[in-house]
């Protein structure tokens, strides 16, 4: 476990590396001078110039990254050239937030998507099996953004039960806290509990069709056990991979979830950062996206050995 | 018994009188580095309104009013301006705000590299504490329009203490004399600040905290205070007006804007002049007849906004009535393409593709086309476009200037033959010394007039044609008393307080 624990932690810094690297080359041809977007309306000349000279965007990109890669590795993801506000602080701000949201909607997902699939895998071609295919298409196909408006129309302009907006920190308020995260959780968790209800309901057929089912069936075993102990554990084998990669996703797939409910988290953080051409914010958030997703598929691999015995050894 | 009673009673008024009364405040963008001499957004002038007063302020019709100056005195040469300073104003680390202070502040952003008020400042040669209380700015040249330009952001003080002391950090927790204090900000979250006790004015400070929270999508701020989330929103857009109209928990605040979209033609400035609107003032006059601009602003806008031939708005004193944008003429326009030698002229008309502008480039397009016009649409990511729009590359271009109180700072920038916005290069002598000349003139009634001969130059010429004046509409409460519209659109919070 220890050799396949630095195993991975050895691929996974190089990648980490490269990820930053094409994120900072990427940037650079991206169109719009920073110095100008940063300079505002005044767009003052003398400005620009100073501009670019202190935030040495003239500097050759090699020298540039390198100069940000020595910050970055002595934990200095230096500041928001547009607020002048630390990195760091930010990203500390902002990660827990994103994180709470991304684990909130794959729970959502979970109690959505496992059941349905399931039941979806067992009545095979029975109204359930058609009508929740119908609600999984419905969920994958509604966009994020029309939803949460909805919701937010429903639940907190007419019936005013939900904050239509805004994170309030559990720090503050814990009640609080999750009555903010209702709404968004749930926009965010459909459309992978959509995806998740697919899995497990394909997962789950092949496995019913296994040798070692129809053995437990033939040994007399009650259904309902051949479904539990048999059955369900391999079904999720790769349903949990694929959870914990989608959670990975979650991360990245929050941008229009945070921006319809105004949650101050990486989404909103990385979209204005790209708006403005606020390079340093951008590269940050990218850096720890690509370091919790890797994060994501070591624990994917670790679930599933424990899973899997096969795998184990 | 009695006793009790009143005790109770006096209690309970205690408690009502302690209750901390807040503001929210839904913003739809993320000032930038709260520091008046860096700060380039209409987001960050929003929350200086409530940091960081300034010497002098506009009134709803633009007048210059006292702020932290008390009144001044013109010289007569036009060269000097003297600043009598209201007595015992203090910053909020109350340190106070005298002479001295006023010319560190000028003198701070005419140096610091970075500072974006250079250009505001320029003609400002020395400053001189004359006394405690008086401050005298010399000026290079006669330059008029420097009271308007301390209007904004120019003329916001901060303390000289905390300036010094933080340095680059300053911008991180502003510390100006104004009636709110900073007290955090979560980056493109929220922006708090608190009731200044020792501010100047503070007996018309009802809130004892406003709290601005950054929401981009208008629709979403709009339903954030109609579900009570928030107490106000700025900046609904025009196609919201509707919900807020029909919901009787709120109130629509208006007021007609400063600024101007307009249709930018690249004239002079690099091969992308080559064109045949860059090169012909004639079909510049046939594609302005071409367009409709009341059916700009009906179908785009729902008609909330002014249809307009000037970069100057028509709530503007200086506005030039004479001059009224020409109805549409089709049969116009393509007599004047006929007389160029032309059937139909190909135009690249390029902008930010935001959902406003988008609207309304497609239905120039699609006017235009009816006169013999091709047009050609170029949407491009904002940062991108205004890069383009900055090196001239473009025929012609969507630009959205935010405006200013006085003509100066919208004509001279962009149509002085040394504008820093004068990117389609156009240079006119005769509009140039119109221009310098009222900048000197002292007295209104010259200056009106020689804006409106500015005026009449630039409607003829055409180097840009500009389209229509958004409006501002905040959505408010209906408890949320005294708001007072001002065409610069930034919220005031003296004489705000909570009602019923």
């Amino acid at each position: 476990m220890l050799s396949t624990l630095l195993r991975r932690l050895g691929v996974a810094l190089p990648t980490l590396l490269l990820v930053s690297m094409l994120v900072f080359g990427l940037q650079k041809l991206l169109p719009g001078d920073p110095a100008i977007a940063l300079a505002g309306e005044e767009r003052d000349p003398d400005v620009i110039a100073y501009l670019r000279e202190k935030y040495r965007f003239n500097d050759p990109i090699p020298t540039q990254y390198i100069a940000w890669l020595g910050g970055v590795i002595q934990g200095d993801f230096g500041n928001s050239v547009r607020t002048r506000l630390p990195i760091g602080t930010m990203l500390a701000e902002k990660l827990p937030v994103t994180i709470e949201l991304a684990v909130l909607s794959m729970i959502v997902a979970i109690l959505i998507g496992l059941p349905i699939g399931i039941i979806a895998a067992l009545k095979r071609g029975s109204v359930l099996d058609y009508g929740s295919s119908f609600i999984g298409l419905v969920g994958l196909s509604i966009p994020n953004f029309w939803l949460g408006i909805m919701l937010i129309l429903l639940f907190s302009v007419h019936l005013g039960w939900l904050p239509a907006g805004g994170y309030v920190a559990p720090s503050e308020s814990l009640f609080g806290n999750l009555k903010s995260m209702l709404m968004p959780a749930f926009v965010l968790g459909t459309s992978t509990a959509a995806m998740l209800m697919r899995h497990t309901r394909s997962a789950m057929l092949q496995t019913m069709r296994q040798d070692y089912v129809r053995t437990a069936r033939a040994k007399g075993s009650r259904e309902k056990d051949v479904v539990v102990t048999h059955a369900l554990p391999n079904a999720l084998i790769p349903v949990v991979t694929l959870g914990t990669l989608q959670f990975g996703e979650l991360l990245a797939g929050a941008v229009l979830t945070e921006q319809v409910f105004s949650i101050p988290g990486f989404g909103k953080m990385i979209v204005d950062g790209v708006f403005s051409r606020d390079y340093a914010v951008v590269q940050a958030v990218v850096l720890c996206t690509a370091a919790f997703f890797l994060l994501m598929s070591f624990l994917a691999d670790v679930a599933y050995t424990l899973l899997n015995p096969k795998l184990r050894g | 018994m009695f006793k009790r009673f009143a005790t109770v009673s006096l209690l309970t008024l205690m408690i009502g009188a302690a209750q901390a009364t807040t503001l929210r405040v839904g913003v739809q963008e993320d000032p930038d580095a709260l520091d008046p001499a860096l700060s380039g957004t209409y987001g960050g002038r929003f929350v200086f309104a409530s940091l960081c007063d300034k010497l002098v302020d506009i009134a709803p019709d633009l007048k210059i009013v006292p702020q932290l100056a008390q009144s001044w005195e013109w010289a007569a040469d036009g060269k000097a301006i003297t600043f009598t300073l209201r007595p015992g104003v203090k910053f909020h680390d109350g340190t106070a705000l005298d002479a001295e202070a006023v010319k560190f502040n000028i003198e701070r952003m005419k140096s610091m590299p970075d500072s974006k008020r250079k250009a505001e400042l320029a003609p400002v040669s020395s400053v001189e504490a004359v006394a405690a209380d008086k401050v005298r700015l010399v000026l290079s040249e006669p330059f008029i329009p420097l009271l308007a330009n301390l209007s904004d952001r120019a003329g916001m003080m901060v303390s000289p203490k905390a300036a010094k002391e933080k340095g680059a950090d300053f911008a991180a927790a502003p510390v100006c004399a104004g009636p709110y204090q900073f007290v955090e900000r979560k980056s493109r979250d929220l922006i708090r600040v608190k009731k200044f006790a020792d501010y100047w004015n503070a007996g018309a400070i009802a809130y004892d905290e406003v709290v601005y929270y950054y929401i981009a999508d208008s629709t979403v701020r709009l339903q954030r205070v109609r579900a009570g989330d928030l107490d106000l929103a700025e900046r609904i857009a025009p196609t919201d007006l509707k919900a807020v109209r029909e919901d009787k928990n709120l109130a629509l605040h208006s007021a007609e804007g400063l600024a101007t979209s307009h249709l930018m033609i690249n004239v002079a400035n690099g091969p992308k002049a080559d064109s045949p609107l860059g090169k012909n003032a004639k079909l510049r006059q046939a594609f302005e007849l071409s367009i409709d601009r009341n059916v700009i602003n009906k179908v785009a806008f729902n008609g909330e906004f002014v249809a307009d031939n000037q970069m100057v708005p028509p709530s503007n004193p200086f506005y030039d009535a004479s001059h009224k944008a020409p109805a549409r003429d089709v049969a116009k326009a393509k007599a004047l393409i006929a007389s160029a030698g032309m059937s139909r002229v190909p135009v690249e008309l390029t902008f930010g593709n935001t959902s406003a502008d988008a609207r309304v480039a497609q239905i120039v397009q699609s006017m235009s086309g009816e006169a013999g016009f091709d047009v050609k649409l170029l949407p491009l990511e904002n940062a991108s476009a205004t890069d383009r729009y900055l090196n001239g590359n473009f025929e012609m271009y969507i630009g959205n200037w935010s405006g200013r109180p006085d003509p100066d700072a919208s004509l001279v920038v962009f149509f002085g033959c040394q504008g820093s916005q004068n990117v389609n290069k156009y240079c006119n002598k005769e509009l140039d010394d119109l221009l310098t000349e009222a900048r000197g003139a002292a007295d209104e009634a010259k200056r009106k007039q020689l804006y409106a001969q500015a005026t009449g130059i630039l409607v003829t010429d055409l180097p840009t044609i500009p389209i229509y004046h958004p409006n501002w509409f905040f959505a408010a409460r209906k408890n949320v008393e005294g708001i007072v519209m001002v065409p610069d659109g930034l919220l005031r919070l003296t004489g705000m307080k909570p009602g019923k």
